[in-house]
């Protein structure tokens, strides 16, 4: 299976030459001096300093790939204009998800294989995001996890002006199958369990579907494992990064947390 | 200490029998020093075994202070418990020696009081868990690292790597603040701004630089409070969220942040004003400025003054 996202993909870079990849804010630079590859991550209106790039000793032959990849955290998502989802009431809204760009050294027995499922792409040397991302708390005050804050429009249909190849679109069905509605004001995706699909510059996700049971209820996650029928023909490009279960159990919204409480 | 014991037991308990001390080895036969031997032989590297085992367990399954503890109090009583079995397998009779440790532990009980009182508190720690070991904790004076939570005291490494033994007892009466119990912590700035700055906007510029720094946590959202009308400034505090591994680097950023963007927005930090009123009749008063005209030292020698008349002049002397 051949890869057919643009932009992504093998790097032709011989020993003393320089390249450079754009995506999203991030400048990727790369170097290769004799046995070396030097690699500098650089981002939109902030000058690149010497001291940024980082050396990677390889062999002279060693062939180099760049690749999307999930966030490697839990990535909340925020609506810039909340809305409310009435009781049993249900909604799919598209959010898009900041890739990470992934270089690897493309192992030789897999030269062939260009899927870029996480076992088999190769080794992978740095990982940047695309754009520059805020950090956030997912939890309470005294226990949570470590997020990446990503700010959505969360829209009801994708348009061409959308579709970007560092952003990967994920559908979500947003169901509330509580007796009250439910603000939705932020939600957790847990990105790790994503699979990605792709064809052309497009990157989907597949499909997540999240039942709200009320706010001292767990809400219950699935994730189809695939395409959503507005991506069209599209490759698996990515499997999941860890083996989520099908139905996940988990605080999804924010009306779970209390941060706002005290200070 | 227990050879000490050991000879007085003998002793006793020969001139209580009425047997020549000499005769006291025959009593030890080669089968009873045999099997004290086999007993030490595999007895210490035993205890040694289980408390380690102990040791290991109990820090996976419960945590590592507790761990170290459990670990040495089977390590401690296994070693007793091999020393009794081996010298009753001597042939010793216990009851002197017990006797005699007993007026013995009477002495030392009033000497070990604060020892004692040491490992009840040890005891106490471990039970309640109020640090582990590798958190920040502060205790009076002293912050740094738990190393370990001992029998006896708890070890610190501070930030200047300096070794801390602080006794349980202190503990158990000292307030103790762990810094690192929570996975996020809050860091306040204390910012005064000039009373000419507007303070909504000195608010929105300082949710900005929090917005900008990396570490700074989007949630819980940053606050800026009001503390009140200083002698020479608005006392605002800032409080951005940030990770507990990331605070100390957050300090140092959002303060040279801060500053950076007042400056940039020409927002004024101010230093203390102290303004000296002469009262509300006086008025400005003229000052005149006498310039001594300076005779040319032809013939006197340097540094002689000369007494001459001077010269007014109504500038600021600017002809000097």
């Amino acid at each position: 299976m051949k890869m057919t996202l643009k932009g992504w993909g093998e790097l032709a870079l011989d020993p003393g030459q320089q390249t450079s990849r754009t995506f999203g804010a991030l400048s990727l630079e790369l170097r290769r001096e004799a046995n070396e590859v030097w690699v500098r991550g650089s981002y939109r209106g902030v000058a690149p300093v010497d001291d940024d790039w980082i050396r990677w000793s390889l062999h002279g032959d060693d062939r180099l790939a760049v690749r999307p990849s999930r966030p490697d955290r839990l990535v909340v998502v925020s609506p810039e204009r909340p809305f409310f989802l009435p009781p049993r009431g249900r909604a799919r809204v598209f959010v898009r998800i900041p890739l990470f760009v992934r270089l690897t050294r493309v192992d030789d027995h897999r030269i062939d294989d260009t899927r870029l499922d996480d076992h088999q792409e190769g080794t992978v040397l740095e990982e940047f995001p695309s754009i520059v991302l805020s950090d956030t708390w997912w939890g309470t005050f005294t226990e949570g996890e470590l997020a990446y804050w990503v700010g959505t429009t969360a829209r009801r249909t994708v348009t061409e002006d959308v579709i970007e190849p560092h952003f990967a679109i994920c559908p979500f069905d947003l169901v509330n199958e509580s007796a009250q509605a439910l603000p939705v004001e932020r939600f957790a995706v847990r990105v790790a369990a994503l699979t990605l699909f792709g064809r052309d510059k497009a990157v989907w996700t597949d499909e997540v579907l999240v039942r709200y049971h009320g706010p001292h209820e767990t809400s219950s996650i699935q994730y189809t494992g695939g395409p959503p029928p507005e991506a069209g023909d599209v490759e698996r490009i990515a499997d999941p990064r860890e083996q989520a279960s099908k139905a996940l159990h988990g605080r999804t919204f924010s009306r779970l947390l209390n941060l706002s409480s005290g200070w | 200490m227990t050879n000490a014991l050991l000879a007085l037991a003998l002793q006793v308990e020969a001139q209580a029998d009425g047997i020549p001390a000499a005769e006291l080895v025959t009593r030890v036969g080669l089968l009873a020093g045999a099997r004290a031997l086999i007993m030490v032989v595999l007895g210490v590297p035993l205890v040694f075994l289980v408390s380690n085992w102990i040791r290991r367990l109990s820090a996976r399954q419960i945590s590592p202070q507790f761990g170290l503890i459990a670990g040495k109090l089977v390590f401690y009583f296994g070693l007793a418990t091999l020393a009794i079995s081996v010298m009753t397998e001597l042939g010793f009779s216990l009851a002197p020696l017990l006797g005699a440790a007993g007026v013995v532990g009477i002495a030392l009980g009033f000497a070990s009081q604060t020892s004692v009182s040491n490992v009840i508190a040890g005891l106490f720690l471990i039970a309640e868990r109020p640090f582990v070991v590798d958190d920040l904790i502060q205790v009076d004076q002293n912050l740094g690292r738990v190393l370990s939570v001992d029998t006896m005291s708890v070890k610190l490494r501070t930030l200047d790597n300096k070794f801390v033994r602080i006794p349980n007892e202190t503990l158990v009466k000292s307030t103790v603040t762990n810094l690192t119990r929570f996975p996020i912590r809050r860091l306040d700035v204390h910012v005064g701004v000039a009373y000419k700055e507007d303070p909504v906007r000195v608010r929105a510029i300082l949710f900005d630089v929090a917005r900008q720094n990396p570490m700074a946590l989007m949630e819980p959202e940053p606050i800026v409070i009001f503390d009140g009308f200083g002698e020479s400034s608005l006392n605002l505090r800032f409080g951005v969220w940030t990770t507990r591994e990331n605070w100390g680097a957050l300090r140092n950023s959002l303060q040279e942040e801060v500053k950076a963007r007042f400056d940039a927005e020409g927002v004024e930090i101010p230093f203390p004003h102290r303004t000296l009123y002469l009262g509300s009749e006086a008025d400005a008063f003229n000052v005149r400025v006498m310039r001594e005209e300076r005779p040319v030292p032809a013939f006197d020698s340097p540094g002689s003054v000369h007494d001459v008349p001077g010269t007014e002049v109504s500038d600021d002397g600017a002809d000097d």
